[in-house]
């Protein structure tokens, strides 16, 4: 469990602040209601936290490592902040907005500001997905059938997200780790440092997937179009190819034929 | 754009602002109505939205799962959610008139103090802030690859949970774990009756209404804990939740960081709008000497199924909450039919568990 509450509490000084808080409000407050919700509460949820009967579970169930949920019963926005509420009414009036001031800043340095987190980027559109992934989408998009691309692996989690009609030559599970068998393997071509292009376009055409996006500065052994898929457009940092072979009419077209 | 036709980009850009407004203007008032048949009378108008959200995330539980085993298409799932949304909607609004007419006028707000008006200021700044970085900031999370991918999987192939959602192909199985929590899918109704695209549903139209929500339930709870008249320690307290969210990121798992992260997706329902609800309710037990009124009860069945709809595991952390609450009861003497009564929403999370752990 010392794991899973490390994997939650990070640092660890918001976790100590709602201990801190908890006491604190334990002997702030008199027998009653709110005491029961802000300090018995939590008490009760870490007691069940910290229950060694989860270890036996933690070693058998695949899931173990989420654990950390259990903590969500308690409600640290609420038990802290109320506890801060308190600590600044404690003080005189002509100190409360100094006091309150403090309650602030001990928030700002025990925890971390959510959008300093490198993920939050501005959003290039409503669905928020790469624009270039939006437009090798909607260009490689066949009416009427589905098309199987090859993304690079940093934006496959956003194809499908934005266009379902796009199939992937392998999925996110291969960042998961957890034994899933995919649909290829290609991704592990395009794991290597220098790409083997004859083998990666050998097992492209294998699982049917005429499109290839590749980043411009990919190191490869031979440009894709001595193997036959030819560049088609760039996108931003990303090009695109298309098999020469690919048929890329609908299958109604292709079973009238 | 998917879903607007063939015009010009202007045009297409044009018609999807369009329908996202069109679906705030319906969505918002109909949740709220659905949420006034579960509203208390001391409560303020805003809890409708969040109790509309429970219970239309309960039925679409209900619904959902059933049809999902059965391998029934979305489109079925869509229409009997519509009506039993259209009925609720419908009583909803009846009670609301009824309430208006019965009520008196309603009594004057005591003018605000300067140092109340600071704090709520402070706060509305703080929390339009983090609306405007939920709309305009992307955060990239991995498991959107699935959960929204599956939403909109569904929303276009009509099948719910066949196709797997990384790469497309047809399922051998069903995965179960999420059949049971197919928070996806409600996501999906709400991307198929009202055609915006489910990306720029859930990543720009549903984070700003969930952040709401949760701050609305903080401000409930504000009440509960320093009196619905004390305006400038609750401002203070809303001020000081605003900012503990926007600082809670030491990890990738505290509910602060899945309310600014992650508001689209089950999990953040669960830590941030149905567990704070069931707090919130408790505290409510608590204060009324563990007396139960049916409409509690009601709530408590459609958090119940709401908490199941967002994760599986729901079904654990709910019936937890209960516990706690019933062990409380039991060690104050309170009455044991309300101990028991109190325990009968737990029959939803066991039975769900029950039949996922003999189905998978």
């Amino acid at each position: 469990m010392l794991d899973n509450l490390r994997d939650f509490s990070g640092s660890g000084f918001l976790f100590i602040l709602l201990l801190v808080s908890i006491v604190f409000l334990g002997f702030r407050l008199k027998r009653g209601t709110v005491k029961t919700l802000t300090v018995y509460l939590p008490i009760f949820v870490l007691a069940i936290f910290f229950c060694p009967l989860w270890n036996i579970y933690m070693k058998n169930a695949e899931d173990g490592e989420i654990l950390y949920r259990l903590l969500w019963m308690i409600p640290f926005a609420v038990v802290v902040c109320s506890a801060l509420v308190e600590a600044v009414h404690v003080l005189p009036e002509r100190y409360r907005a100094v006091s309150f001031a403090a309650a602030v800043l001990i928030i700002i340095i025990s925890g971390k500001y959510i959008y300093s987190n490198p993920h939050f980027s501005k959003a290039e559109n409503s669905y928020h997905v790469p624009q270039d992934v939006v437009d090798i989408c909607d260009d490689i998009r066949i009416e009427g059938r589905e098309i199987r691309a090859c993304f690079p692996i940093e934006r496959i989690q956003y194809v499908r997200q934005y266009s379902p009609y796009v199939c992937l030559a392998y999925g996110r599970t291969v960042l998961l780790g957890n034994g899933y068998n995919d649909y290829s393997q290609v991704e592990e071509f395009l794991d290597d440092e220098v790409i083997d292009t004859e083998g990666l376009t050998e097992e492209l055409r294998r699982v049917d997937t005429p499109y290839l996006i590749l980043k411009h500065d990919t190191d490869m052994t031979e440009k894709p179009d001595k193997y036959g898929f030819n560049f088609v457009k760039s996108y931003g940092e990303y090009d695109l190819y298309l098999d020469e072979n690919a048929y890329l009419g609908t299958w109604t077209e292709f079973t009238d034929n | 754009m998917a879903g607007c036709g063939h015009g010009t980009d202007g045009a297409q850009r044009y018609c999807m602002i369009l329908r996202c407004v069109i679906f705030v203007a319906v969505f918002l008032p109909a949740t709220a109505m659905i949420g006034y048949n579960l509203k208390r009378d001391d409560e303020s108008q805003l809890m409708t939205l969040v109790y509309g959200l429970i219970i239309s995330w309960a039925l679409a539980f209900v619904v959902g799962v059933p049809l999902i085993i059965k391998h029934k298409p979305l489109s079925l799932m869509m229409w009997i959610l519509l009506a039993l949304y259209g009925v609720l909607v419908a009583t909803g609004l009846f009670m609301c008139i009824r309430r208006r007419i019965i009520a008196g006028p309603k009594a004057p707000i005591a003018p605000f103090k300067k140092s109340e008006i600071i704090y709520l200021g402070l706060f509305l700044g703080i929390v339009a802030f983090q609306l405007f970085k939920a709309i305009f900031y992307a955060c990239a999370d991995g498991d959107d690859a699935f959960y929204i991918a599956t939403a909109r999987t569904a929303e276009i192939s009509n099948r719910m949970y066949e196709l797997d959602a990384y790469i497309g192909v047809p399922v051998d199985e069903m995965p179960f774990r999420y059949v049971f929590a197919p928070f996806p899918m409600w996501e999906a109704v709400l991307a198929r009756v009202s055609g915006v695209h489910t990306a720029t549903l859930a990543h720009t139209i549903l984070p700003p209404i969930l952040i709401i929500v949760t701050y609305i339930l903080y401000n409930e709870i504000s009440k509960l804990l320093f009196g619905a008249e004390n305006r400038e320690k609750r401002f203070m307290f809303l001020t000081l939740t605003a900012v503990f969210e926007m600082f809670a990121n030491v990890s990738t798992s505290t509910s602060g960081t899945f309310l600014l992260t992650r508001a689209r997706q089950g999990k953040e329902a669960l830590a941030c709008i149905i567990l704070p609800l069931l707090f919130y309710e408790l505290f409510r037990l608590a204060r009324a000497e563990g007396e139960l009124k049916i409409k509690d009860l009601m709530l408590l069945f459609a958090a119940f199924g709401a908490a199941s709809l967002s994760s599986l595991l729901g079904n654990v952390l709910a019936p937890i909450m209960i516990a706690g609450a019933a062990l409380w009861m039991l060690v104050k003497r309170k009455r044991f039919g309300n101990i028991v009564l109190i325990c009968t929403p737990v029959i939803i999370s066991a039975a769900t568990v029950l039949m996922y752990l003999k189905i998978r």
